[in-house]
Parts: C-alpha cells; structure tokens; sequence
C-alpha cells in the first residue's frame, strides 16, 4: 500500500489521522478529499500534503485505499464507492447512521473480499482489552453489572453542524459517544443484548443527554452519555467478589476491588499516553489487515451490532421529563 | 395563518440566545434563525430540528448574508471588547443596509457601574476599567448612532440572568456547593441578588420587537422579587439536597482570597494565552489532570475579590419602564426558578463528577 486517500480535512483528520499517517514508516503518499478546498488546502499545508481534491470520486483511480472522516452521514455512500472499486476503508466510527445501510456495506465488504475498518478506537485501549479478557474468564462471575457514565459539554471543534439540528436527522450524542460505548459493551459482553429503556432530551433534533439500559444473558448495564455538562467519565463493573472502576482517560489502568474490600491499581505496560498515541495502532491495524486478508480489530460485522442497538434505542425514543421545558413542544414548521 | 416574520438571532449557541431560540421556535409568528460563529456550541438548540448558520460578527461578509430577509435581530452574542463592540457595529451595519426593521440589543446593568440604592435607566453609565461592563457601554453608543441613521434599536439591561444553562449563575454556584467546601462567609452575602429568570428576559426582548415607541431607548429587566445573595445560594442549595456548607469568618474569608487571587489571575492568563497546549498536556499526563484539578478546585472553593464586591452590594434596577412601555410582567420568582435551575442541574448529572 502506497498511495492512502483521507476524506474530509475536519478535526478528527486534523488531529488523530494525518499525524499518524505522516509518522507512519511507510512512507504512504497522502491524497486529502474535501468539498471545501480553502479548508483542505489550508490542512494540506500543515501536514506538507501535495495532493488535493474536492471529492472522493476523483481519487478512485489514484489511491490504494482510504480514510473516512466526513460527516456521519455520508460515510456509507462514500465507503460503498471505494469498496465497490475494489479499494479497502477505514471508516470513523460510526460506520453508518442506519443499521440497514451498515448491512448493505457488510455484505458488499464480504463478497467483494474487501475490507472495511471502523475507527472503535476504545478497542485499542490496554485497559479496555484488560477488562474484556476479565470478563471472558468469568473473574466478575457470570452477572455482572456496568454503569458507563460518558461526556462533557460539547467542545470538539466541529468544521460543519451535520451533527446538529435538523441537519441530524434527530440523531446526537447517542450516535456520537454512544457508537463507541455500545461497541465497547458489545465487545466485552457479546452481541446478546437487549434495549431495556431508552430516554433523551431530543425535541426533534439531535440528542444531548441519553439513558440506555441494556440486558444480555450475562449483565445488566446502564448508560449514561451527555453533550451539555462533564460527567465523572466513569465505567464501574460489578460481578463476583469483584468491582472495577476504569476512568476513561485512563488508557494503562484501571481499580479493582475485591469484596473483601482491598483495592489495587491494575497497571498494563507499553500503553500510549494519549488517544491520539492510539493513531498509529489503529492506523497499522488496517494496513495489516487490507494488505494480508486478515480481519481489522473492529470490522463492519463489528459495527453491526452497536448499530443494532443505537437502532433500538432511537426506536423506543421516549423524551425526559423536563419540567424547564414545560410548555416546549416538538415543531415542524416544514 | 400568514408567513411568518424571520428573526435572527446572534449568540444562539449561548446561555440567553439558546433560550431565546427554544421559545421563539413555540411562537406561531416568528421563523428563528439561530447564528453562532462556532458550530460546537449547537449541541443545546441542536436537540430541536434548527437549521443555523454560521455568522462571525467579526467577518462582515457573512454577516450581510446572515441578515438578508430577515425582519428582526435579538443580539444576544457575547464576546471579548472587540466583539462586543465592532461586533455589535458590523451586525448593525449589515442590518441598516439589508432593511432589518428592527434590533434588540442585550446589555447589561453592569453599564451603570458600581451605582447602588435605586437605579433605573436615567443613571449615568460608567466606566469601572472591567472589560465586560465597558464595552457594553461603547456597545450601547454604537446602537444609538444607529438609531441616529435611521434603524430601530432597542436596548435591554438585564440584571443577573439565571437558569438552566447559565454557567455563571447557576452551573457554578451549584458545583461550588457540590463540593462542599466553598468558604463564602454568610455575612458577606447580604447585598441584593438582583435575579431574573432567562425566560422573563427572553419575553421582554420578544416583547421589545414590536413595541412602540421604544426605539433608541434602554431599559432594566430584572425579576419579581429581590432576595438576597445568602438566600439565593440556599435555594439552591436545599433544592439540591445539598449539605450546609463549612463556615468560614469574614476575616479569615477575605486573607485566603488576597493570598489566592494572584494565583488565580496568573492561572486564567496561562490557560487563556496557551489553551491548546494545556490540553495536550492535561489529556496525556496523569499527574498534570491530577494537578490541575486540585487547583481548579482550589480556586473554586475561594470566592474572588470581584464576587465579595458583588454579593455585598445593595441596589436594585426597577423594571417599571419596561412594564410601563414593553409591557414585561416579570412571572418568575426565585422559588420558582430555583427550583426548575436545580432540576435541570440533577438532569445533568454534573455534580457526579465532582467526587
């Protein structure tokens, strides 16, 4: 692989894939895609990128395969262009909007042979894996319980506002955060899980505030994601005689204590300092597996089952009460 | 039903321009148009079918396009001097040109300075060499030189706004109680919490775009009652179910705060001149997340010289002109917006993450 197309020059290419593919030893040769060429000349240049388009379409022919980092919506159409040209993708999370469209995507990726990554960059996280091989040998017993709390006040610096508003599709944080926390509770608990409950601030629009609860044959887990204020960043997992507490900025570590009440700090080695230090893992997984026919760390069958659940989650929709918001009703003005 | 008027309004990822946004999108008369600069602050009105635009009230051009068709502006944007005023004249520029009826423009009652006793809108403003309040001030002159060219402003002079979403007012007085340990002498909140609702603020300015008679005037917005600063603080804090906070004497109250301000100037300095590199550090290093939240936490718990100023200043701005010409009738008082601020900070969860 030698010729690498990223589309869309907004944050995430800005500061999670470029660095890692200009600090790849591969010596990739970068194509940037993106509608507004002022922003793409402009990242171009930070990043000493030659090359630059204003759609994906016009480097079917040049590159060897692809990054995806547009807006949520138009990654599927997008990925299904390089794919059907025969041309591997990593995707941002999440693959698609629609578990419908996702699936499409999955059985053109299976029957042309092709593969398709999806950025669940929490898979690559030391304690993350740490966490999943506990809860594989059965060391939290066979129930266990997760409260996953998740968010801040909004602050990434989003370069368009296809995540807001009317532009959503009524889709928000549970999309957001919530395609890489369902991923996670699907990769540690499998793909058995059922929605319990789910309960947002949405008027219409995209979500804010969400509270999911999940149930599998072998975990109760709630799920608490915000966009308006900071939350504790918590994921606590009770099961057994034992009780972890993993923070998520905490990339090589986690607590755990046993019921009989001591605690220690598990500590995993050779872990990145940061997220954007997962870069370079996700970036090579990729590599690795379109280059040798082997499966990514998170796939588009993956991707399914997250999706599946963000899918029911918007179906059993119901609003909270909200009594600020007393005499607000959902409009459409057309 | 006739077409509806379109009214833009500036600041729409804030505190007052996303309450605005939210009650006008009920109103059967008005279409909204919501502008921010940043498309990062959409995440509130977001969760309403919104279609925004961006608009830099320091970019001229986009704002001449933003305000084209549009009958009505409420000028809710924030920002530092710069924007606050060549904001506010680029904005009323654009609005004089593309025939825009009419313009409310939000000050503050922090134009009339340190002023107490009864202050309404014959008060002379002046200037106290704090950014906020100046520039507020040279914000009003600009609206009257517009006024002057022919365009309809109407100017709002809201007390201390509350409610959900206000950072000021409500998100920070309740994690500074949330932690437990804000050492804020009782004795040092007697003065006058001039309180009003965001919502009786969005109604007046709704109000101010059709009244008669108003342009090139100011006028008070404040709420119905005046409780003082201790009991809006306990308001709060028992609708939080909240412990009583640590006691602290006056004296000893205001040497922690002489010894802490320096460092609290010094620290806002940094974080503001080098953002980005904070973070980067603060999201790679355990022990500087670890660091910078004991300080954080430090500074949160020892209220400002500013804040002692403040909560032990008597005074009240009488809402009696904009009854009398607006037509505002204030309707929530501090029990009722306590209780629906606390709700929505539960809503949040953000108290969690203190401990």
């Amino acid at each position: 692989m030698k010729t690498i197309a990223v589309i869309g020059a907004g944050a995430i290419s800005e500061s999670f894939h470029l660095p890692a593919l200009r600090r790849s030893p591969r010596d990739l040769t970068i194509l940037l895609v993106d509608p507004d060429q002022d922003r793409a000349l402009e990242v171009a240049k930070r990043f000493g990128i030659e090359f630059v388009f204003p759609n994906h379409r016009d480097v079917l022919d040049r590159a060897d395969a692809a990054v995806i980092a547009s807006p949520h919506h138009t990654h599927v159409a997008i990925a299904t262009d390089f794919v059907d040209a025969g041309l591997p993708v990593l995707s941002e999370k999440p693959l698609g909007t629609t578990l419908s469209e996702v699936a499409t995507l999955e059985e053109l990726s299976n029957s042309k042979g092709v593969t398709v990554a999806v950025n669940q960059t929490r898979r690559f996280i030391p304690a993350c894996a740490e966490i999943r091989d506990i809860i594989r040998r059965g060391e939290l017993g066979d129930s266990v319980k997760l409260q996953a709390i998740e968010g801040d006040k909004f602050g990434w610096p989003a370069a368009t506002p296809s995540m807001f508003g009317a532009r959503s599709a009524g889709k928000g944080v549970l999309l957001d955060i919530g395609a890489h926390v369902l991923d996670l509770v699907a990769w540690w608990f499998g793909d058995d899980l059922q929605v319990v409950d789910y309960v947002d601030d949405s008027f219409g629009g995209s979500e804010a505030v969400c509270h999911v609860r999940l149930e599998g044959p072998s975990c109760e887990v709630e799920v608490r994601l915000s966009w308006i204020a900071k939350q504790s960043n918590a994921y606590v997992f009770s099961g057994g005689d034992d009780r972890i507490e993993w923070m998520v900025y905490d990339l090589d570590r986690f607590e755990r204590t046993s019921r009989g009440g001591s605690s220690r700090t598990v500590t995993l080695a050779n872990a990145p300092a940061s997220f954007a230090d997962l870069a370079p893992k996700v970036i090579e997984d990729f590599i690795v597996a379109a280059t040798s026919s082997g499966r990514p760390l998170a796939s588009a069958s993956d991707a399914m089952a997250s999706m599946r659940l963000i899918e029911e989650c918007y179906a059993r929709r119901r609003r909270f009460d909200m009594p600020w918001h007393q005499d607000q009703t959902e409009v459409n003005h057309g | 039903m006739g077409e509806r008027r379109k009214v833009l309004v500036t600041g729409a990822g804030g505190f007052i321009g996303g309450r605005a946004v939210e009650m006008l999108l009920q109103s059967a008369e008005w279409e909204v148009i919501p502008t921010v600069r940043r498309w990062s602050t959409l995440a509130r009105i977001g969760r309403h079918p919104i279609h925004a635009v961006q608009c830099d009230l320091m970019n001229p051009d986009q704002v001449r396009e933003a305000v084209q068709g549009v009958d009505s502006i409420l000028h809710c944007a924030v920002g530092n001097a710069a924007v606050t005023v060549e904001g506010t004249r680029n904005l009323l520029a654009a609005a004089l040109a593309a025939g825009v009826r009419r313009v409310v423009h939000f000050s503050t009652v922090d134009v009339y300075g340190r002023a107490g006793g009864v202050v309404d809108e014959e008060q002379a403003l002046l200037e106290t060499g704090r950014e906020y309040g100046d520039s507020k001030i040279e914000a009003e002159k600009v609206c009257l030189e517009f006024v002057e060219k022919g365009l309809e402003v109407t100017i709002l002079r809201p007390t201390i706004v509350y409610g959900p979403f206000s950072d000021l007012w409500t998100v920070e007085p309740a994690l500074r109680l949330g932690m437990r340990n804000w050492l804020l002498p009782v004795e040092a909140c007697q003065g006058t919490c001039n309180l009003v609702y965001v919502d009786d603020l969005v109604r007046a300015s709704v109000l101010a775009l059709d009244a008669p008679g108003v342009v090139g005037r100011a006028y008070n917005v404040n709420g119905p009652d005046r409780p003082t600063w201790h009991q809006y603080v306990e308001a709060l804090r028992v609708r939080l179910s909240l412990p009583e906070q640590p006691q602290t004497t006056m004296g000893r109250g205001k040497i922690t705060t002489t010894l802490v301000d320096p460092a609290r100037n010094l620290i806002k300095f940094v974080f503001f001149t080098f953002e980005p590199a904070v973070m980067k550090v603060y999201q790679s290093s355990r022990m500087a997340r670890t660091l910078m939240k004991g300080v954080q936490s430090t500074l949160r718990k020892v209220p400002s010289g500013a804040e002692y100023d403040l909560y032990g200043r008597g005074g009240d701005f009488p809402t009696v002109r904009a009854r009398a010409d607006l037509g505002v009738e204030p309707a929530v008082d501090m029990e009722n917006g306590s209780d629906l601020s606390a709700a929505w900070i539960e809503h949040t969860d953000m108290l969690r993450s203190l401990h």
